[in-house]
């Protein structure tokens, strides 16, 4: 159970389906397109080369991992995945992303969005 | 019944049950040779290794019976009884003859169809030992290692990624612990599969190789009333058409718990495919989780169009999800078939259908009497 002022991984899924990137929960392909063209547009050469590739169709995700010339990069994003701050990526979301809602709007209707908050069930299981 | 015997026609009797002994044995050596399973390792196969041994010892136990219970005895009864009747005058042998019990022949035969085999009396109608042929090699079908072992296997980056993907998610509450896919994935899916398929053809073999003993037991009873009459006579014939029945009664045990092993090999594979398809959307989740947890930790000095938060929300979270919910789709998959082999395990255990059980006949071991 987390602590009152603790953040979860469904605040931070919540705090993006109430903003206008709320798409990107709901469209897997929109979701993929968009990851690759950051990798290709990123001045990380490496990174930047891992996205032209799959872009143009040279090799799968899986295939990524098995080219050693791109296993560090991909070794560096696995090491930032055990740092991400909750607290921090609510607090960047608010800051740069997130739509204020007028105290009197009525709630959103649709509160459980898709798939992706089906995860929160395993949550500490 | 008036007393009569043709001791040089009733002398095929003897053979033909020593060939029914060899039949016998012929099909434990099939047993014996044919349906070993390797039990190493962890995997599901193991919930069927006590079951397996259950079957072996019912079936070779009914086998050794056929061989040193049935056959054999009868064979040397009825050797001794030729002995006598050679040794002595009809009169002697018809007044001996009248103090056996007589066995009435229509409610012996009941559910029996007289036989007209085309063969002379006490030549084999089937050739039993022409069942037991090894069954092909399944490793091709049913390979010891899914196709997608290299996938987790020890050393491979995947199964690294999806430990520290899943390590993430603990830390984040997402799930409670991570997982390692080789000892929660992989073990539980290998093991000697093409030998639990092996098995089921040579259980059908035993229920065919049966139900060609039975109808050469069969033929036996009616060769034996075509050379020998009279109360003995009767009471042998009835002994014969009695092993026949429960020979032929032996099949369809044999024939359930083949389909029982037939079906635990093919789910095993039907599992392993639709893991495949998981393991396939797991990985593509996992290195998805990596290279935009990359992006975004290089975001600050690479500019890319969207805030660092957004990616960690929306891609990274939502990747590290997708692997922790398949993951756990995969866990829930291999339940069931935990459940599956268990109830394959109840089947070995009763010999047959889970419902009612189907043991294997037992076989009349008691030689009537006879001359002797």
């Amino acid at each position: 159970m987390p602590a009152a002022d603790e953040v979860t991984p469904s605040d931070i899924l919540s705090r993006i389906e109430n903003s206008p990137h709320a798409e990107l929960l709901h469209d897997e392909v929109a979701l993929e397109r968009t990851l690759i063209e950051l990798m290709g547009s990123s001045r990380h050469p490496v990174l930047a080369e891992m996205g032209r590739e799959l872009q143009q169709g040279n090799v799968s995700w899986q295939g990524l991992a098995g080219i050693p010339g791109y296993q560090a990069v991909l070794a560096d994003g696995f090491a930032a995945m055990q740092r991400i701050d909750l607290a921090d990526v609510a607090a960047g979301l608010d800051a740069d992303v997130a739509v204020p809602i007028a105290e009197d709007d009525p709630a959103p209707e649709d509160e459980e969005p898709d798939e992706l908050f089906r995860g929160l069930e395993h949550e500490r299981r | 019944m008036s007393f009569s015997v043709d001791t040089v026609g009733l002398a095929g009797l003897p053979t033909l049950l020593d060939r029914l002994a060899e039949d016998a044995r012929s099909g434990t050596a099939h047993l014996d040779g044919e349906t070993d399973i390797n039990w190493t390792g962890e995997g599901l196969i193991n919930i069927l290794s006590g079951g397996h041994r259950n079957v072996q010892d019912q079936v070779r136990t009914f086998l050794q019976t056929v061989d040193t219970g049935v056959a054999s005895p009868t064979a040397a009864a009825v050797r001794a009884s030729l002995a006598y009747y050679i040794d002595t005058d009809h009169a002697n042998a018809e007044a001996l003859d009248r103090t056996y019990p007589p066995v009435t022949g229509d409610d012996v035969r009941q559910g029996t169809v007289p036989m007209r085999p085309g063969v002379a009396h006490f030549q084999d109608t089937a050739e039993p030992q022409s069942r037991f042929k090894p069954p092909p090699d399944y490793n091709g079908a049913y390979p010891h290692e899914p196709r997608w072992f290299d996938m987790v296997s020890p050393g491979a980056l995947l199964r690294d990624a999806i430990w520290t993907v899943t390590g993430a998610a603990a830390s984040l509450g997402i799930c409670d612990r991570a997982y390692d896919p080789y000892e929660v994935i992989l073990k539980p899916v290998l093991g000697d599969w093409a030998s639990v398929r092996g098995c089921a053809d040579v259980f059908r073999n035993l229920a065919d190789g049966l139900g060609d003993m039975g109808t050469n037991a069969l033929w036996a009873s009616q060769s034996t009333e075509a050379a020998w009459t009279g109360q003995a006579s009767s009471g042998c014939v009835a002994h014969l058409v009695s092993v026949s029945k429960e020979l032929s009664r032996a099949q369809q045990p044999l024939r359930d718990i083949a389909r029982e092993y037939e079906g635990a090999a093919d789910s095993m594979n039907e599992l392993r495919n639709t893991i495949a398809a998981l393991l396939n959307d797991i990985a593509d989740a996992a290195i998805m989780a990596a290279a935009s947890a990359g992006v975004a930790g290089l975001a600050g000095s690479t500019g890319v169009g969207l805030p660092v938060a957004l990616i960690i929300g929306a891609v990274t979270l939502t990747r590290i999800y997708k692997v922790v919910n398949g993951l756990f789709a995969v866990f829930d998959l291999i339940a069931r078939a935990d459940a599956a082999q268990n109830a394959v395990s109840s089947a070995q255990n009763s010999f047959g259908k889970i419902d009612s059980g189907s043991p294997l006949p037992t076989l009349p071991q008691l030689v009537p009497p006879l001359p002797a």
